[in-house]
Formats: structure tokens, C-alpha cells, sequence
């Protein structure tokens, strides 16, 4: 069974827009390179980057006290 | 490793254990057990396939009750929503095995994260099996994307591909389960 808090951060990847919602994805579950989401996604590696910082702060504010 | 990222492969390592068999990332085990699922889906025929020959269908995942039907599908629509848009234009450009498989692993890993968003919802009160159901396709999916990995990593391309085809067409069967429910998001 899935913690409240392990739901709370499944439910923040969902609400994150597309393109970091897939970085996230690639990045941490199926722990793709930069370059292999890039080549994935069809976008620069440097555009993946973005979207991760990107990613990894609206995760911070939107996970703010669920642990 | 930030918290945060810490916290991210903690979830994810908790859909491997919960969702999908075999996982995604064990190295030693990966092989004998991908080509285990991958067999399986291949000897069972119809619409009854199942991830894993020791793996039953899964019970309710972090579901105590049910909900209110609409309730259901508003957010079912939301989910397979999030799904096509995660796997639309994600495809092989070119006829490579790297290109099966990372394009399968992409698969693989938006089949995963909406099983866990399907499974931490209580079933519509109209229709308790219909969770289950629905995660029986996405296991079905997963597994043709498993096996679309186990077969461009052995250099059989021709197998990877027809897995590959199959593998948006389970996925449809399964919004289909929620679209007929009720969940427009779900409608082809």
C-alpha cells in the first residue's frame, strides 16, 4: 500500500506540466540519462535540465509539509 | 541527491514492489524474469494477460472504500489525460534497438505512474472491480513494453516491434474500461 506521503508526491508529478512530468519520470523511474530523455523527448539536453530544475521546484513548494 | 530526489526513487521503488513484476531496475534478476513475463503474456491469449506466472490479480492498492461515480471519472479523465499526453509523440524515430528501448522504458515509466494515480483512488461505488480491471490492462501493457526491452537488448528487432504495436492498443482497452464508465477524459 502506498504511504499518504508517497501518494502525495504521485499526485504532485501528475500535476506537473508535460514536458517535466516526463523528465521526472525518465530521470528518477526508469533513470534515463540526460542525453537518452533528450533523444526521447526530442528536445536539447539543455532543454531537459531546464525542465528538471524546473520540476524539482515545483515539487519542493508543492510537497511543503507532507513529510 | 537532494531530500527531494531521494524521496522521488523512494515512491517509484514502491511502484516497482507494487505495480509492475518484474521491476524496472534489479540488474541481477532483470533478465530471467522479463523473459518469464514476457512468456507468459505470450502463452496467455484473449484480453487475460497477466504480468507474471506467480503474480496474481492484484488486490485494492490503498483503497479502503469507494467513491461517488462521478467523483470516479471526473478524476479518472484527469488521469488518462496526463497518460496520452506522456506517451503522445514519445515513439522509436528510428528502426535501432536503443530506440525500442528507450522509447519502451518512456512507456513503461507513464504506464507505472498511472497505475499508482488509478490505484490510490477508491473504486466508483457503481462498479468495484473496474479498478482492477483497469490495472490488469496496464500490467498487460507493461509487460509488452518489458518485452519490447528483453527482445531490442537480445538484437531481435522484428519482435520489438510487434510488441511495441500492441502495447498503445492495451492501453486503449483500458481507457476504454473508464470512458464506458463515464470518464470523458478517457474517450477515444
Amino acid at each position: 500500500m502506498l504511504r499518504e506521503d508517497q501518494r502525495a508526491v504521485v499526485a504532485a508529478v501528475q500535476r506537473l506540466p508535460k514536458q517535466q512530468r516526463a523528465c521526472v519520470i525518465l530521470r528518477y523511474y526508469a533513470e534515463l540519462g540526460i542525453d537518452d530523455i533528450a533523444s526521447t523527448l526530442g528536445i536539447s539536453p539543455n532543454s531537459v535540465k531546464t525542465h528538471l530544475a524546473r520540476a524539482l521546484g515545483a515539487l519542493e513548494v508543492g510537497l511543503e509539509g507532507t513529510r | 541527491m537532494t531530500a527531494l530526489e531521494d524521496r522521488l526513487r523512494d515512491v517509484f521503488a514502491s511502484l516497482d514492489e507494487q505495480i509492475a513484476v518484474p521491476p524496472m531496475r534489479t540488474p541481477s534478476r532483470r533478465v530471467d524474469v522479463r523473459l518469464i513475463a514476457a512468456a507468459a503474456v505470450v502463452m496467455i491469449a484473449g484480453g487475460l494477460l497477466a504480468a507474471s506466472l506467480t503474480d496474481p490479480e492484484p488486490a485494492e492498492i490503498g483503497v479502503a472504500a469507494d467513491m461517488r461515480p462521478a467523483d470516479f471519472d471526473a478524476a479518472a479523465g484527469d488521469i488518462c489525460r496526463a497518460l496520452i499526453s506522456d506517451i503522445s509523440g514519445v515513439a522509436p524515430r528510428f528502426a535501432t534497438v536503443e530506440a525500442y528501448i528507450v522509447s519502451a522504458k518512456s512507456r513503461i515509466a507513464a504506464i507505472d505512474v498511472t497505475a499508482a494515480a488509478i490505484s490510490s483512488m477508491p473504486p466508483p461505488s457503481d462498479d468495484l472491480g473496474l479498478t482492477s480491471r483497469v490495472l490488469s490492462r496496464l500490467r498487460a501493457a507493461r509487460a509488452r513494453g518489458e518485452h519490447v526491452v528483453v527482445s531490442a537488448e537480445a538484437g531481435r528487432l522484428g519482435p520489438a516491434q510487434r510488441s511495441w504495436a500492441e502495447i498503445d492498443w492495451i492501453l486503449e482497452q483500458a481507457r476504454v474500461l473508464l470512458g464506458d464508465h463515464g470518464a470523458k477524459g478517457c474517450r477515444p
